[in-house]
């Protein structure tokens, strides 16, 4: 087990220094320039890459455990769906309102919890009454879809400027974070990040069942609300900032499952972060090699999180869950 | 009865021909523009009480209410739906022209719609005149080019156009260089980094998207606060002018009048050149 934090560890810290030599400027010969380049772009890029894969493997785990299902991630459940929902209504109505440059960043991530949070609280209170866990798929997905139409139909009416870089949001970037969101980011995420890693108890009680875990004296309910707020405060920020990331934050966690060989919280929590930091790095760094300009990220993290959940899908899921 | 519908039938085809035949000659009263840049050619002109509606997206239903004896469309493929039911449509392809006075020409076509060629081959005449005029003064008076960086980020993604855009055409008619230089006439992306590279260079900001104030251009790209034009205050954007529809006002009465855009970028440019130093679709951002 130690071996496995060790290497993936390491794996982070050699996917960073590559992270940071790789871009779509040669460096060599630059002199100061070079030192700019790397200190105002490519670092804070690193930054987030290792916050928004930590974040993600978060809160794909906790969103597996409370929904006690194997493929429930942010994405396909529809929470950054909703994230992005809220997004679109203030990108493209922020315009109107008249919002202050300044504002956007907090507006932008208020309205993302929101978004997230209410995706999130719809999900919980249908599965409370369907236990069936391909259903809650299903309906997770419809969710989605009905943020995305809502946001179709806003794009329709809104202004070509407006439109342009809702759809580049919506491609995901992690180079796009200016240094104001990086402010608001960085201490929520790892907020949220300390606040699973507190959980990583109970999560385990509540995957033996509630019933068991209320003998046990955990307190269901709070381990419930604290798991929504966790994971409305990762899912929501990240998207906020950096677009909806796919499939990730379903397949790292099982990435982890396979590797450590365990099921206890107190393993796989951890192991889902340093993990899902390595990925996305690698992910990042896979986007800024290819090609003269990088490629949206979105691309490279389905490419890199599908397989992995199709390998998911075809074991069963119950082997390793 | 036979003889009856043969009449009949006789009667429509002579009719449709009838029609076919007279409509290239009779010019449209009753216009629908489906581009903004359709409106610009023909409030030039002084007919835009011709124009009975401008459409953002094509609503089948009210343009036959409508009655309209021409539709212009800005693609072939745009008008077929309407062709299929009777209506005359006539594409209008400024927009593929790669010179500001090849998109500014298309208002001859435009006069011909309405029967009045000769009044746009005249404003033609004029815009062209005092674009060629203007640019041979500038070539012969320039000696230093400005570097010119143009458009602004969405995120990290940076969309910078060709050499043989109209844009760039613009800037070098207005004794102006191009930073960054690339054949083609198709905008493409550049990553952020390069983007702040070339702007190092750079003497003049062109074109920052939809920003109209300096603080918010750089709030959100606080990375290009230290870059030379910014320091310089050489920061401009196109959206001086709104039209009603909410659209800059360059990208309307712009495309007919590329003498009043090179005209700003003189002025921005090479300042003090010209006789008055009023920017029209210009502005310093602040």
């Amino acid at each position: 087990m130690r071996k496995l934090f060790i290497l993936s560890a390491l794996a982070v810290a050699v996917l960073f220094g590559l992270d940071l030599l790789v871009g779509s400027v040669r460096l060599s010969g630059l002199g100061d320039v070079a030192r700019i380049i790397v200190l105002e772009f490519r670092l804070p890029k690193a930054i987030v890459a290792v916050l928004a894969g930590a974040a993600l493997g978060a809160s794909g785990l906790q969103m597996q455990t409370l929904f006690r299902n194997p493929l429930a991630g942010p994405y396909v459940l529809g929470i950054s769906s909703g994230a992005s929902l809220g997004v679109a209504l203030f990108l493209l109505g922020a315009p109107l309102l008249g919002i202050s440059a300044a504002m956007q960043n907090i507006g932008i991530v208020g309205v993302a919890w929101i978004g997230a949070g209410l995706i999130f609280l719809l999900i919980m209170a249908v599965s409370q009454r369907i236990k069936d866990i391909l259903a809650i798929l299903i309906i997770g997905m419809m969710l989605g879809s009905v943020a995305g139409a809502v946001v179709e139909v806003l794009q329709y009416f809104s202004a070509e400027g407006a439109v342009k870089s809702f759809v580049v949001w919506t491609m995901g970037s992690l180079g796009g974070v200016t240094t104001g969101q990086l402010v608001i980011l960085t201490p929520v995420v790892l907020a949220a990040l300390a606040g699973s890693l507190v959980l990583v108890k109970p999560l385990d009680i509540l995957m033996l069942g509630e019933e068991y875990a209320r003998t046990m004296g955990v307190n269901v309910k709070l381990t419930r609300a604290l798991v929504f707020v966790n994971t409305t405060l990762l899912a929501g920020t990240l998207t906020a900032f950096c677009g909806p990331i796919g499939f990730l934050g379903l397949a790292i966690p099982h990435i982890a499952r396979i590797l450590s060989g365990e099921a206890s919280h107190r393993v796989l929590m951890p192991a889902s972060m340093i993990l899902g930091a390595a990925v996305m790095l690698g992910c990042d760094v896979l986007s800024s090699s290819v090609g003269r300009t990088p490629l949206p990220i979105n691309t490279i993290t389905a490419l890199v999180g599908i397989p992995v959940i199709i390998l998911v899908v075809v074991r069963g899921g119950r082997k390793i869950w | 009865m036979k003889n009856y519908l043969l009449i009949i039938l006789l009667l429509l085809v002579l009719g449709c021909r009838g029609r076919q035949a007279s409509e290239d000659e009779e010019p449209a009263e009753r216009i629908i523009c489906l581009s903004t840049s359709h409106v610009a050619f023909l409030t030039e002109l002084g007919e835009a009480d011709r124009i009975v509606d401008y459409q953002r997206t094509i609503d089948l239903e009210r343009i036959l209410s409508l009655k309209p004896d021409l539709v212009l469309v800005s693609w072939s493929e745009e008008g077929a739906r309407l062709r299929q039911m009777g209506l005359r449509c006539e594409v209008v392809e400024e927009w593929l022209e790669t010179t500001p006075l090849g998109r500014a020409e298309w208002i001859v076509r435009i006069a011909e719609f309405c029967g009045v060629r000769e009044k746009g081959e005249e404003r033609f005449a004029e815009i062209s005149r005092a674009y060629n005029e203007l640019a041979a003064q500038v070539a012969s008076r320039t000696q230093k080019r400005p570097r010119v960086m143009l458009n602004a980020p969405y995120r990290d993604v940076w969309y910078v156009p060709g050499d043989d855009n109209y844009m760039v055409r613009l800037i070098e008619d207005a004794g102006g260089e191009w930073i960054f230089s690339r054949p083609g006439s198709e905008s493409y992306p550049i990553d952020i980094e390069q983007a702040w590279l070339a702007m190092q260079e750079a003497d003049v900001w062109l074109n920052t998207n939809d920003y109209d104030s300096l603080t918010a251009l750089l709030v959100d790209n606080s990375r290009f606060k230290e870059t030379r034009p910014v320091l310089a205050g050489q920061v401009f954007n196109n959206n001086a002018r709104v039209t009603p529809q909410g659209g800059s006002d360059f990208w309307e009465s712009g495309v007919v009048r590329p003498d009043r855009i090179l005209r700003d970028l003189v002025q921005i440019l090479h300042p003090g050149n010209l006789a008055s130093d009023t920017l029209y679709y210009y502005r310093r951002l602040q």
